[in-house]
């Protein structure tokens, strides 16, 4: 008789070989088996990967890798640079990281590097693309990445060798549209956005399987429908409202923030009379649907060009001492933002630079009081902020923890002219007036530390140089916030304080977002200058 | 004494009172740099005289030779494109073509019977280049040839090269025209030439019987060890992809750059894994201190230092060299004409417009 342990063993030994048998041919039978980058992954944030342009759905671009902190972000070395022959002017792409792979895009074209020594794995160049704008980066989910191309296609690929699985256009380049961001993924869909010379734009969803489109919502209102009315009679198809930066996603609450757009053209207001809906504003977005549910306006009927693509950054925080999920935004306009993002409502707003002198302050209902006058005019006008803005796309980051929104701030003032221009139609460049702004002082760079639910700022920290840059900040859990100066510096500052721990001269100017990633146990920092990839790691690790 | 020669047949240019003098030459070489004879072009008597001597001083010799080679290639060839441009209102690249039977597949087929009559005997049966003494060049890659108008190029046929080896052939245009398509269709993208075949067929056969699958993909279907084939119509030439499939291994299928280059990312190695397994694989990338593995099931292993000693590098790349044998002639036609027909974007040209003069921010 067979003592009854030993039989069960027996069973249990048969029953996992068949299984085994059954494992093994499912292996060889079935396509390759690898790790799938799932939506959840994406949610969860960064870590040892970074999945998405702003790191997590929340936009805070904050890492929780401690490994390089305050007690020893003096060692910070490079550990390698890739130049990038073939890119746009300026290479303004955030790096993913999946696995110790790292995708990075150039003007039409991605590439998979090796994150740990640089070395390249596979690139894709887009084909036949007959414009060359900057990208800001990928988007990464299953066994995929897609980038979007100058012409606005969107591009899948398998990501562990590059090929191509299809390339979709989503707007007509022939019209003048062309693309720019980072995809965003939601669910199954990609959402993608665009920009254009006059037409107007939208936010799109495609099929992450096929790149077919789900739903499209467009920033301007069509015949007949909601807030059309604020354009005057301007024609239907014109006015603009780009969607150029990657939008935001609350998982619970199941809405997706998209931040839009100046309306065209942009600094003549008079062939558009009325607030010019949905410019200059976050529109909240049913991701199933595409529906709006609802959009708030930071700045009406806009003339100086500040669009409000700057990052939407979700957050939970109390607010006068309720707890509350708030949107808080730094705007281009000069003020800085609190909204309930379950309903849009206008919370708090505060400037957030010295120099802001087109408007009294904001009313209770969240629009600008404006002083009369500061229009662009014949004989000139001087406006502060200026047309770059307050701050633009330049990611703010957020550490959760301490509290304090991280911005790069521009002072800056011009004079913005207006002057009798000829009427052209979009796809020609026009921005209404023949002189568009004269600068009035240089100006100067500050990162500065708001508090995220006053809008107090606690520190600010000078960014000197020549103000061509158009860098953003990351936060990290080793109490460190990076960001760039405007000579070329990439510095690390102590996140509570401010002080400056540590920098070092990239050479060319710096067009993109810091991120960070752990590969072996060892963190890494990477980020672009001119069109040049360099990543960092604790010298003698 | 005997001494070993270089043989090379190559544009030479000559400085000569202040401009470039060019001609193709027959050169041979000795060992130690010097030209033992250059031959074949209406500059041969110069080279006789005076200049000749300053380029058998054994010193100069190899230096100046190759500073002309590269030169006058370059010299060459911009002249000619430029004159032509100004004679014909441009062609650019090889695109705008004024032949009115270009791409009409009768007039192809027969201006290859009349180059086959005509023009094989110095240029190759398939426009491929003759082989040895006074042979014609190869009219597939010859960038001269490819830049050229179709006026030009009737030009050539219809008057020949003076002073050189090829002769006029005062063909009825229509003959000329017909030959023109045909020259085109030998540099032309293999699905601009739309192929005869059973495309059906030939996607059965990448996918099954061909097992092309297994290494390479076509819209994300297929395997990793090869190159991507989704844009290879669009991307090649029909004798490029011709080449990869039935000479791989030969210069041609390496010049197509689809495998065998090592700098391609396509070079075969066997991975040692540290559980005893043994991995077909590519070699992604690979330098003294670093090598990228991608694996047969589409893993990738990123090897440091002593871990790169895991992967063995193969003689041969894992592309099968006995397709000859394994498909019948046609079932390789219809697999031609599926792989011919494969392009990323619709082959009817890009939608995109010209630069724009807008920055978003």
């Amino acid at each position: 008789m067979i003592p009854k342990r030993a039989k069960r063993r027996d069973e249990v030994r048969g029953a996992t070989r068949r299984l085994w048998i059954t494992a093994t041919l499912a292996i060889l039978l079935a396509p390759a088996a690898m790790a799938q980058v799932r939506p959840q992954d994406l949610a969860s944030g960064p870590g040892n990967n970074w999945l998405t342009y702003l790191g997590d759905y929340a936009a805070h671009r904050f890492s929780p890798l401690t490994q390089i902190n305050t007690t020893n972000v003096s060692r910070l070395a490079p550990v390698w640079v890739r130049h990038n022959d073939g890119d746009a002017d300026r290479a303004e792409s955030v790096p993913l990281v999946y696995d110790g792979v790292m995708y990075a895009t150039k003007s039409n074209g991605i590439y998979a590097l090796d994150a740990v020594t640089g070395r390249e794995i596979w690139h894709y160049d887009a084909v036949s693309v007959r414009t060359k704008h900057r990208n800001r980066g990928a988007a990464i989910l299953g066994d995929r990445v897609y980038f979007e191309t100058s012409d606005c296609h969107l591009v899948a690929l398998q990501r562990m060798n590059g090929a191509v699985i299809w390339d979709h256009a989503f707007a007509p380049a022939g019209k003048g549209y062309f693309c720019t961001p980072a995809p965003l993924v939601v669910k199954n869909e990609i959402l993608v956005g665009v920009a254009s010379s006059g037409y107007r734009c939208y936010v799109a969803a495609l099929s992450a399987d096929t790149g077919k489109e789900n739903w499209r919502f467009w920033t301007i209102p069509g015949k007949g429908e909601f807030g059309r009315d604020t354009w005057g009679t301007f024609p239907d198809d014109w006015g603009e409202v780009p969607t150029w930066m990657t939008g935001s996603y609350d998982p619970e609450l199941n809405l997706v923030y998209w931040t839009t757009g100046n309306p065209w053209p942009d600094l003549n207001g008079e062939e558009r009379p009325g607030i010019n809906l949905y410019s200059d504003c976050v529109v909240a977005l049913d991701p199933e649907t595409g529906k709006l549910k609802w959009y708030f306006q930071f700045t009406q009927h806009d003339t100086h060009d500040w669009d409000a693509n700057e990052t939407a950054v979700l957050l939970d925080a109390d607010f006068q001492g309720k707890p509350r999920k708030l949107l808080v935004q730094a705007n281009r306009n000069g003020y800085y933002y609190v909204l309930d993002r379950t309903n849009g409502k206008f919370l708090l707003a505060k400037p957030f630079i010295k120099d802001l002198n087109w408007s009294k302050g904001i009313d209770a209902n969240g629009k600008p009081i404006v002083i009369p006058g500061m229009e662009p005019s014949p004989a000139g006008v001087k406006v502060c902020p200026s047309l770059k803005g307050a701050t633009n796309w330049w990611a703010p980051s957020i550490d959760p923890k301490i509290g304090l929104l991280y911005v790069v701030s521009l002072e800056r003032c011009e004079i913005f002219y207006s002057s009798k221009q000829n009427h052209r139609p979009p796809n020609v460049g026009y921005y209404g007036t023949n002189h568009v702004a004269e600068r009035t002082d240089p100006g100067e760079f500050y990162l500065r530390a708001i508090n995220a639910t006053t809008g107090d700022i606690r520190w600010e920290y000078p960014l000197p140089g020549p103000v061509y840059m158009w860098a953003g900040t990351m936060a990290t859990a080793g109490g460190l916030v990076f960001t760039a100066d405007a000579d070329d510096d990439l510095v690390a500052l102590d996140a509570k304080t401010g002080k400056d721990l540590w920098h070092f001269y990239m050479g060319s100017t710096l067009y993109s977002n810091p991120m960070t990633f752990r590969v072996n146990g060892k963190q890494y920092i990477s980020m672009t200058a001119g069109t040049n990839l360099f990543t960092f790691a604790l010298f003698g690790q | 004494m005997e001494r070993a020669v270089l043989r090379q047949t190559n544009t030479l240019c000559l400085w000569d009172a202040g401009s470039f003098r060019i001609g193709d030459f027959r050169l041979e070489f000795a060992e130690d740099g010097a030209i033992i004879s250059a031959s074949r072009t209406k500059f041969t008597e110069r080279l006789r005289g005076e200049r000749m001597g300053i380029l058998r001083r054994p010193k100069f010799t190899a230096a100046i030779a190759a500073l002309c080679l590269a030169a006058g290639v370059t010299v060459a060839a911009q002249q000619r494109a430029r004159g032509e441009r100004r004679a014909n209102g441009g062609r650019a690249g090889a695109s705008a073509a004024s032949n009115p039977l270009d791409g009409n597949p009768a007039a192809i087929a027969a201006g290859q019977t009349r180059f086959r009559e005509t023009c094989a005997i110095c240029h190759g049966a398939n426009g491929e280049g003759g082989q040895g003494e006074g042979q014609g060049p190869n009219l597939i890659t010859n960038s001269d040839v490819r830049r050229a108008s179709d006026e030009a190029l009737s030009k050539v046929v219809h008057d020949g090269i003076p002073a050189t080896a090829m002769p006029a052939f005062p063909l009825p245009q229509t003959q000329i025209q017909q030959l023109v398509a045909y020259l085109r269709s030998l540099s032309a993208t293999a699905i601009s030439l739309h192929l005869p075949g059973d495309v059906a067929a030939g996607r059965a056969i990448f996918f099954g019987k061909g097992q092309c699958s297994q290494c390479h993909m076509i819209r994300g279907e297929g395997g990793f060890l090869g190159p991507d084939l989704t844009n290879i119509g669009a991307a090649r030439r029909l004798d490029q992809i011709h080449d990869a499939l039935l000479k791989t291994g030969s210069d041609a299928s390496n010049k197509a750059d689809l495998y065998g280059d090592p700098m391609a990312g396509y070079r075969a190695v066997i991975l040692h894994t540290p559980d005893g397994k043994e991995l077909r694989g590519v070699a992604k990338n690979y330098t003294n201190y670093s090598m990228q593995v991608l694996d047969a099931a589409g893993h990738l292993h990123l090897l440091r230092g002593e871990e790169m000693s895991r992967a063995a590098f193969q003689p041969k790349s894992w592309m099968p060299d006995d397709y000859q044998k394994v498909l019948t002639e046609k079932e390789i036609q219809d697999l031609l004409a599926f792989l011919s027909r494969q392009s990323v974007r619709p082959p009817e040209g890009p939608t995109s417009a010209a630069p724009q003069p807008e920055e978003e921010d």
